[in-house]
């Protein structure tokens, strides 16, 4: 009950001036709005990474030297790496890595940042000063270098990917839940809860949490693409999830050197990484106009 | 004023100490220190030798104080590979990347502000959409990737701009091109949502009564107004093109900073990827630091409000 009414006071939060677009009116309903181009492309892309062993023969990692560098054809519709390896089974493997790391790092940077944002918001004062100071200097840093070398000190692999992302990930969320909580501590209800006895992580857990989780979903909309495009700049860089594992990244980074001869190597996963990035950020921004349309100048 | 700039440099400092700290951790408490910063082809005398060196085997908060020290002294580290220090190779390859960044800056303005005037005076229209569309799919591709279909385009099919490099200025399109689509996607889009809020102003809704041109009211009256927020975007857009100049030098065999980075990762040499990430993580904080006094030079409601 309390959902839709929890955003209205963050305007003045968000932005002196009223949003120049008009919210849509949501008695339109749910489906005549849905965004239905990026939802099949997100359903087909989870489908793709959850079923990938059953929808290719091919074994992403089996070399076959005769095979070699060859152009797509019926046996191979995607063509055939360096080694010899199907690419289109590689792509297919390599939508898991993709799905993984970014839901693991979208989820994982999303509740260090809805935690920082809740204590700093509801807390205040010196808490909320060292938090937010702290917060500032995450968004000012250049992100992408900060994983790189956290990769490399620890090592490359899946969680070491994914940690890096969140290290750096999470200061958006903290900020705008920060903002948005600002204005629900100062609501009724909050204040009732305190009159109530209620303890402060309780009203935390209890009041303020349910009240940001619109906007704590759009957020994780709109960065889990980041997520995706980082993972794969990592792994292009050689800084990801090492080789043989195929990743979009590692798979475009192999195919450099046959830029002239073997184009297939780097277009098809590259077309990939662009499709499910557009989808997301196409549905992301259908998410935040649905459910959070305060947050649009934001 | 002098609050507002004090409040920022203090912030500045906070931002340097954090990176330096990431790091530090990164290195001397998650990571092995010896496998990272010594060669790993070092006998285990050398090794012992590094560790005393290095001083690591005192206790971490001594290390840390002492490498703040040797940072405070422009000692950023020597690199494994080319045994040189990381701040001469960093400034022997730092012009490069400004070239190739201030390129990619200038294509992006000039192309991303008209676009999202456009985008805005014809609001809702076809070009409207084909704009936002341009921009989303600009926001969304991978740069990397976008200059290897470039490349292969326009040097290897068609033959007309080189391949990789750098030389003469036909060698600036492709990279130059490449690192700023992410940048004009996002001017356009600001601009676009920035000038439509603007031109429901009073000021310019005056302008018009008055009789001033329509398009005379949209690039003077309204434009000046609605870049304010663009110029702060600056500060991001310039982490942004750092982040990028990897990627897109690292393709374009591009002699800059990033591709200095990307020799780093693939040679496993720690120290040179490490202190250019804290080279270029100062540049930014400075940078940014730099765009928002301007800011709230230009933009008296930030020097006189709360601040941030």
């Amino acid at each position: 009950m309390t959902l839709s009414t929890g955003t209205e006071q963050a305007t003045t939060i968000h932005g002196s001036s009223p949003a120049p677009e008009v919210a849509r009116p949501r008695s339109l309903g749910l489906a005549s709005r849905l965004p239905w181009f990026p939802l099949a492309v997100l359903v087909i892309f989870v489908f793709v990474a959850v079923f990938a062993p059953l929808l290719t023969s091919y074994d992403p990692l089996g070399m076959s030297l005769p095979e070699r560098l060859k152009p797509p054809s019926h046996l191979h519709p995607l063509g055939t790496d360096t080694l010899g390896r199907d690419v289109l089974a590689r792509l297919f493997y390599g939508a898991r890595i993709s799905l993984i790391v970014a839901a693991s790092a979208v989820v994982t940077s999303g509740l260090i940042g809805l935690a920082i944002g809740i204590a700093s918001g509801y807390l205040g004062g010196a808490v909320d000063a060292v938090l937010m100071r702290l917060t500032d200097c995450f968004m000012a840093l250049p992100t992408l270098l900060i994983s790189l070398v956290f990769v490399m000190a620890v090592g490359p692999g899946l969680t070491t990917v994914v940690i890096a992302l969140s290290i750096v990930g999470w200061s958006r969320f903290a900020r705008i839940i920060r903002s948005e909580v600002l204005s629900i501590r100062e609501r009724d209800f909050v204040a009732l809860a305190k009159i109530g006895g209620a303890g402060q992580v309780r009203i935390m857990v209890r009041h303020v949490l349910p009240n940001v989780f619109n906007t704590f979903m759009v957020i994780t909309s709109l960065e889990v693409s980041g997520c995706v495009l980082s993972e794969a700049m990592l792994s292009f860089l050689g800084a990801g999830v090492p080789t043989p594992t195929p990743t979009w990244g590692n798979m475009i980074s192999d195919g450099m050197p046959y830029v002239s001869t073997a184009w297939w190597l780097m277009v098809f996963p590259g077309l990939a990484l662009l499709l499910i990035v557009y989808s997301m950020n196409l549905f992301g921004d259908w998410l935040r106009d649905f459910l959070d349309p305060k947050l649009k100048q934001g | 004023m002098v609050r507002y700039i004090a409040f920022r440099v203090f912030q500045g400092v906070l931002t340097s100490l954090v990176l330096v700290t990431l790091v530090f951790f990164f290195t001397r408490v998650i990571g092995t220190p010896v496998d990272l910063l010594v060669p790993n082809e070092a006998t285990p005398e050398m090794r012992a030798a590094a560790i005393t060196r290095l001083g690591l085997d005192r206790p971490v908060y001594e290390q840390y104080f002492e490498y703040m020290g040797d940072l405070f002294r422009g000692d950023i580290g020597t690199s494994i590979k080319f045994r040189q220090s990381v701040v001469s190779m960093f400034l022997e390859r730092f012009p490069n990347t400004v070239r190739l960044a201030v390129t990619a800056l200038v294509l992006g303005m000039l192309v991303g502000v008209p676009l999202g005037v456009l985008s805005a005076v014809r609001r809702n229209k076809f070009v409207d959409h084909l704009v936002r569309s341009f921009s989303v799919i600009g926001m969304s591709a991978p740069n990397f990737w976008v200059g290897l279909m470039l490349m292969v385009l326009f040097a290897v099919h068609l033959r007309i701009l080189p391949v990789a490099r750098m030389s003469g200025f036909s060698s600036y399109i492709l990279p130059a091109a490449t690192l700023s689509l992410g940048l004009l996607a996002g001017t356009s889009r600001l601009v676009r949502s920035s000038l439509i809020e603007v031109m429901s102003s009073e000021y310019v809704k005056l302008a018009r009564i008055k009789g001033v041109s329509a398009s005379l009211v949209v690039w003077k009256h309204a434009l000046r107004n609605a870049l304010l927020p663009v110029l702060t975007f600056f500060g991001i857009t310039f982490a942004g093109l750092i982040n990028g100049s990897v990627a897109v030098e690292t393709v374009f065999a591009w002699p800059g900073v990033g591709r200095l980075v990307y020799e780093g990762i693939v040679g496993r040499d720690y120290p040179l990827v490490q202190g250019c990430l804290l080279i270029l993580g100062f540049l930014v904080i400075i940078i940014s630091l730099l765009v928002d006094i301007i800011y709230a030079y230009v933009d008296p409601r930030i020097r006189y409000g709360r601040g941030k």
